[in-house]
């Protein structure tokens, strides 16, 4: 009789996997740049400004280079609930349509992981990104905290 | 009925899950195959001999060498010519290798790719974004990206899908059928940090069925600061708002179609929405959460002799009939604490010399305001077309405009367009035009992230006695 639960333990196994990845994450994310960027905060309006494209420099004048976390991830997730107020497809669909007025001229660059985030990051003075709390480390500077 | 106790009497495999004993099968088969394949493909003579741990090991480091040899051979068949201006490059690994080149291994399955190291591309922009765009990458020069757009419609009734003016002179009988719609392709291209290219090439049949090829747009844009940039070339005039933001994709519009004051010229719109000439536009410093932007136009202006002479363009593209200059002066605001609402307004001049009559002075004043979100979409413009014949004291004053509504649920968005476009009879340009007034409700599906179904239905008033009606089907999408 144990035996017939076992597909069934299974299923519920698997799906308690699904869901633990699919949930949104934890902690909260931290938004972070080279740590040679003069910035030393950015205030949630102007987050959203740089992440619309409509901010594409530094006030130093160096070109923004704007890090997602890949799509499906739970950062992403997040940030496209908190920042942008948009599901997938509709940020897919305002990049372009950004792209095609000339607004801005090019998306988001999708980073596979966290150590990739702060890698490239640490290798490009204009980057940012966003990482969870327990990503960040001393490589990378925090400019905000997404509540 | 077979139960879980009777299926694992079955089988060898003991209470594992079904699922998982084609893969164990799987992973025993490859083992052996890992371990019995490097002796069977060893000599024949010694096939039948014990082999040794030490043999064993030498024979698989001598196939492991084999191996790699021929990894390198073909890893330098794909390495592509260098061009020509870059110094003799090495043909690969085995180029330099002093291994002889070994004869060729029979493989008994296709082995997996190895992985490499990335090699860098060699483009102008050392870091390209180009998420969302097909990119070609042709080594030595910037990345071009690439999208498509195009439409399908289906047509019932007399103003089903208009496009062109005047929308229903001469009258037309109701009719149906098929409409194949703009095929455009929109390239992109970043020079260097400061300088990007756009342009935009439509493929469109007209009322005669004839393909014809448009460069609507073509700009180069330097921009070195938020607060200043200037692009040259044919470009969308900032009149107003959807004319900079909605270009020949009809993807993007939540409609079938323009407004009616946006027509373009060549279906004889009556707003200069082309100008070839150069703008400069930014941010205005110290406007803080404003978010105010300046933009100033200087162009060709639109064409006079095309009124008489169909032949002609009305975009001056490569001839300017006068030496008198078009100007566009605009600007806009996007509080940033109230995310998705942008206003402004614009003041466009011309002085346009049409065979015959005097010389017209147009003024174009323009004022828009707009809130989009992800769930909103609220448009509302309004434009005053004036025409003043040189000599004369009367103005022809002609009022255009719309307001659209639209609300998302889902893969589904209702909306609702009023539009008017109301041509007094004595404008010495347009005067033929006539009026067009209406309601065109419609609903969106968008199927797919990059395809939507749109039905719209327009009820037009004109100087006529009877409303004009029409149902369009649409399917627009990117590729």
């Amino acid at each position: 009789m144990r035996k017939n639960l076992l597909p069934g333990v299974v299923l519920v196994l698997s799906g308690l996997a699904v869901w633990a990845m699919a949930a949104p994450a934890d902690e909260p994310l931290q938004v972070i740049v080279n740590p040679s960027n003069s910035v030393t905060s950015v205030s949630f309006s102007d987050l959203q400004s740089i992440y619309h494209g409509e901010k594409s420099r530094w006030p130093n004048g160096k070109l923004i280079l704007l890090l997602m976390a890949a799509p499906g991830s739970p950062e992403r997730g997040e940030v496209l609930k908190k920042i942008y107020k948009m599901s997938e497809t509709d940020y897919v669909k305002y990049f372009i349509q950004a792209s095609f007025t000339g607004e801005v001229s090019a998306p988001p660059k999708d980073v596979g992981s966290a150590a990739q985030i702060k890698q490239m990051v640490v290798s490009n003075p204009g980057a940012i990104g966003y990482v969870k709390q327990s990503d960040a480390d001393g490589t990378v500077k925090v400019v905000l905290t997404l509540p | 009925m077979p139960t879980a106790h009777s299926y694992e009497a079955k089988t060898s495999l003991g209470n594992r899950p079904r699922f998982l004993r084609p893969a164990i099968l799987l992973i025993f088969f490859m083992a052996h195959i890992a371990v019995a394949g490097p002796l069977l493909a060893g000599e024949d003579s010694k096939s039948n001999e014990p082999v040794s741990e030490s043999e064993l090991i030498q024979l698989l480091l001598s196939q492991i060498s084999e191996l790699n040899a021929r990894v390198a051979t073909l890893e330098a068949e794909k390495v592509p010519a260098p061009p020509p201006s870059a110094p003799p490059a090495a043909a690969g690994p085995a180029a330099n290798s002093p291994t002889p080149q070994p004869a060729p291994v029979p493989m008994p399955a296709p082995a997996p790719p190895l992985p490499t190291a990335p090699t860098p591309k060699p483009t102008a922009d050392p870091d390209p974004q180009d998420n969302g765009h097909m990119v070609m990458d042709i080594p030595g020069g910037p990345n071009l990206s690439i999208r498509g757009f195009l439409d399908f419609n289906l047509d019932v009734g007399t103003v089903a899908n208009p496009l062109v003016y005047p929308v229903t002179a001469p009258p037309s009988a109701i009719h149906n059928g098929f409409q194949f719609g703009e095929f455009d392709i929109f390239l992109n291209s970043r020079l260097s940090t400061d300088l990007s290219f756009l342009s935009e090439i439509v493929f469109g049949s007209d009322a005669t069925n004839t393909w014809s090829i448009d460069v609507e747009r073509a700009q180069l844009t330097y921009k070195p600061s938020p607060y200043f940039q200037v692009s040259g070339g044919r470009m969308h005039t900032a009149i107003g708002y959807y004319n900079t933001a909605f270009h020949h994709g009809t993807w993007f519009e939540t409609p079938t179609g323009r407004p009616f004051m946006y027509y373009f010229e060549d279906s004889g719109g009556v707003l200069p929405v082309h100008i070839v000439g150069v703008e400069a536009a930014g941010l205005i410093p110290a406007t803080g959460k404003l978010n105010a932007h300046w933009i100033v136009e200087v162009g060709n202006g639109e064409s006079a002799l095309y009124l008489t002479n169909p032949a002609d363009n009305p975009v001056e593209n490569f001839l300017a009939e006068t030496n008198h200059k078009a100007y566009n002066i605009a600007g806009y605001i996007r509080p940033s604490w109230v995310r998705g609402l942008q206003i402004g307004a614009n003041i466009y001049s011309d002085e346009r010399v049409p065979g015959g009559i005097p010389h017209v002075k147009t003024y174009i004043p323009g004022a828009y305001l707009i809130f989009i979100n992800s769930t909103w979409e609220f448009l509302n413009e309004i434009v005053l077309l004036r025409d003043n014949s040189v000599g004369s004291t009367t103005s022809h004053d002609t009022p255009l405009g719309y307001t659209q509504l639209s609300r998302k649920f889902g893969k589904f968005r209702p909306y609702f367009r009023w539009q008017e476009v109301n041509i007094p009879a004595g404008d010495p340009l347009y005067g033929s035009i006539g009026r067009y007034e209406g309601p065109s409700p419609g609903l969106r599906m968008d199927f797919t992230g990059f395809a939507a179904l749109k039905v719209q239905y327009n009820r037009v008033y004109t100087r006529q006695p009877l409303p004009m009606n029409g149902l369009d089907a649409q399917v627009s999408f990117t590729f």
